[in-house]
């Protein structure tokens, strides 16, 4: 394997891993609703 | 003594009296801006340094008529103002406000004094004051509404300086009501402040009112021992309403004149055409008319531009890069995929230009109000349209738009049928696939076909929306009423910066939203086109040499038979070839199969996708992209694949189609299910497949 496919690998690996974490794997937000007795609908 | 900690700076402000324009003025930003309500649905921080090295988060709230809230833009503004433990909860309020609807814009102002949060009353537009003959006795209305006053105009940027000022002495202003709104029955208010006397009355009141409670108390304690009816409860809202528009009237009628000699009639005169029953949609169409002839007429000679430096920049980097793997994804994969995209610059800008004039002049919210009209016969509001215009953009700010909606059902129906509007991800779609295959023709000289076709293509979309929403409000059995109020802003000359910031973001969301999509799509599909598995892939050129023995082929058909071959037999060939007997039905082969998959995750994926495909397997003959989609051949039949028919399938497919993850997933988000989403998959593209089948079969 030539420098110039180990490259195009490394590209491939971070385009399917880029396009996992866009559409398959997301970070959930957590809501801060306050200490109290508060109203989150 | 100034504290090391930024303060809070609250706008709050009716709909469409320029918050957000204020907001970028402090802050040096650029949220979008338009000069129509319900832009900004939520809320938004920004950072400001004052003098004496104050500094400031400010943040931007969804317009708001009142505190009684009836929508979830509006409860932002209240579950902010009653929580004394958010973070962002306002050292300082500025109540932005028209001075050409001061008296409706005081309402607000005088709830929020009642929560006794320090208050600057900030009149935008006061450039228009000369103009509208209107003149304010400033130092009589700080006295009689306690609370300082800054007279700005965002638009031209002047009062801002001083508005920073005031807002550094937040400290020194009033915090007292400037009335006694308990007065409407005082019994009822004494004995509740009796019962909580360590709480402020007016948060009691919206307490028991509003479904909001952020106060450390049993709201079902307050609610036992204070329920009123609820038609009771009505009755005092509606005195309370009465009794603040009392007061500000009695203080306009001090410390506001209106010349109405000098006020011009223009605003009527024009909005009597624009709004008219006939005349105001054949003004409506004529622009629409306008907007797309001049969308395919001007963006001609830049696309042809930018395409063919791709194309150019894709041979260069084959013949001056070192041979290999890498030169190859670059040139055929990378450049070609980008190019895809970055070609359709000129049409999105005029779109977006073009959308941002109408939003600036104030003809925006007169198109609101004459959709209404239309609206109502399909079950659905004027509020709807909001959505459904800015659909023209992209689906899912539009379907966060819907949160200005009060009733549930008609909010569901605009967030099912707004994917069905032209969204700017579909430009690059059809004007590709207008360009194969509607002549570039004029009709009675003027008329351009490509232009004509892309209108109906945007009414078409629009027609849907109206016609599901009619189907689901028969079907969908959730009861509700609702009501419709309009701003109808002022018209004015649109400002050269707002709209280029407008066109400049817009068109950068796009290409850097997309962009990053399309250029990982276009690696990955560069690889599944360039590997294959078994014989027929590894051993192309044995093949091709033994099917074309009685043949002679010249090197360059060689070469592309060779090329042809490993397509068909690489990863995404066997793939497509897989999907073919579904959609060969449709007029498209395996490739375009490819295309329409690729694009699920956005729809401008699909030029991009084909560039990718049709630089590893094409012909060497044809650079550009729109000439390599011309030049290809069925194999079966011999015909091009990009005929009127397939062309005509393909544009009818992608107006309906559910093509877009982003949109299911924030369908999910805002309808708090996945029922709903799946609903729009299996309807948008079941009905699409039918209809460009449908199309297809007549037209072959």
């Amino acid at each position: 394997m030539d420098v110039q496919e180990i490259l195009a690998f490394i590209a491939l690996a971070i385009a399917v891993a880029f396009l996992v974490r866009k559409f398959l794997w997301k970070k959930k937000s957590k809501k801060n609703c306050g200490d109290d007795d508060c109203g989150c609908h | 003594m100034v504290s090391n900690r930024n303060i809070n700076v609250a706008l709050i402000g009716n709909p469409n009296v320029g918050k957000t324009s204020v907001f970028n003025q402090l802050t040096g930003l650029n949220q979008q801006v338009g000069n129509y309500p319900g832009i900004t649905v939520e809320k938004k921080m920004g950072f400001c340094k004052l003098p004496n090295n104050v500094k400031a988060n400010i943040l931007d709230l969804p317009g708001t008529y009142s505190l009684n809230a009836s929508s979830i833009d509006e409860n932002v503004v209240i579950e902010l103002l009653l929580n004394k433990n958010d973070k962002l909860y306002p050292d300082v309020a500025l109540v932005v406000t028209d001075v050409e609807n001061l008296k409706r814009n005081l309402l607000l102002f005088t709830q929020i004094k009642d929560l006794e949060i320090p208050t600057i009353l900030v009149i935008n537009m006061a450039d228009r004051m000369e103009y509208k003959g209107i003149t304010l006795d400033i130092p009589y209305l700080e006295e009689h509404l306690k609370t300082k006053i800054a007279l700005i105009s965002s638009r031209k940027g002047f009062g801002i300086k001083e508005l920073k000022k005031l807002i550094v002495t937040y400290k020194t202003i009033s915090t007292e009501p400037c009335l006694n709104a308990s007065s409407i029955d005082p019994e009822y208010f004494n004995t509740l402040r009796k019962t909580f006397p360590n709480q402020l009355l007016y948060k009691l009141w919206l307490v028991i009112t509003q479904d909001v409670n952020f106060l450390n108390l049993d709201r079902n304690e307050i609610r036992s021992s204070f329920t009123k009816s609820h038609s009771d409860l009505k009755r005092l809202q509606q005195k309370e309403t009465i009794k603040r528009y009392q007061f500000i009237n009695d203080v306009l009628k001090a410390g506001m004149k209106i010349d109405e000699t000098v006020a011009k009639d223009f605003r009527s005169k024009l909005d009597r055409v624009l709004t008219h029953k006939v005349w105001g949609y054949v003004i409506f169409f004529l622009i629409l008319f306008v907007i797309f002839q001049s969308i395919f007429e001007w963006s001609k000679i830049p696309m042809d531009f930018i395409d063919s430096t791709f194309a150019s920049l894709s041979t260069l980097a084959a013949e001056k890069l070192p041979a290999g793997v890498l030169t190859n994804l670059i040139s055929q994969g990378i450049i070609p995929g980008i190019g895809g995209i970055l070609i359709f610059i000129p049409q999105i800008a005029f779109l977006f230009m073009f959308i941002s004039i109408l939003e600036e002049s104030g003809y925006m919210s007169r198109v609101v109000f004459l959709m209404d009209k239309i609206m109502r016969k399909f079950g659905l509001s004027g509020k709807s349209v909001v959505p459904l215009i800015s659909g023209t953009a992209c689906a899912i700010p539009a379907i966060m738009a819907t949160r200005n909606i009060e009733n549930w059902k008609e909010r569901l129906i605009t967030i099912l049928v707004t994917p069905f509007t032209t969204c700017s991800a579909r430009l690059p779609v059809y004007a590709i696939i207008i360009a194969l295959v509607i002549p570039d023709t004029r009709v009675f000289g003027i008329l351009n076909m490509q232009g004509m076709t892309l209108m109906l293509l945007y009414l078409l979309g629009f027609g849907m929306a109206i016609l599901s929403a009619y189907i689901l409000n028969k079907i969908l059995k959730i009861k509700g009423k609702t009501y419709f109020v309009v701003e109808m802003p002022n018209y004015k000359l649109p400002l050269f910066k707002n709209v280029g910031i407008n066109v400049i973001e817009k068109t950068k969301a796009f290409i850097f939203g997309a962009g990053k999509i399309i250029l990982a799509i276009s690696i990955v599909l560069w690889f599944l086109a360039s590997y294959g598995p078994g014989e027929k892939f590894n051993n192309a050129e044995k093949i091709v040499v033994e099917k074309t023995k009685d043949k002679p082929l010249s090197k360059t058909e060689f070469e592309n038979a060779v090329a042809s071959q490993k397509l068909e037999n690489s990863y995404i060939g066997l793939m497509g070839k897989t999907i073919e007997p579904a959609i060969s039905p449709l007029g498209y082969d395996w490739k375009i199969g490819i295309a329409i998959i690729s694009s699920f995750a956005a729809r401008e994926v699909f030029v991009g996708t084909l560039a990718t495909i049709y630089s590893v397997g094409g012909s060497d003959n044809e650079v550009t992209i729109k000439n390599k989609m011309a030049a290809e051949i069925n194999p079966t039949t011999g015909e091009k694949i990009f005929n009127f028919a397939s062309g005509i399938s393909l544009l009818l497919f992608y107006a309906f189609a559910m093509q877009c993850a982003s949109t299911l997933a924030i369908t999910k988000k805002e309808t708090n299910s996945w029922k709903w989403p799946a609903g729009q998959l299996i309807f948008m593209t079941g009905f699409a497949y039918v209809v460009a089948l449908i199309a297809y079969q007549i037209l072959k």
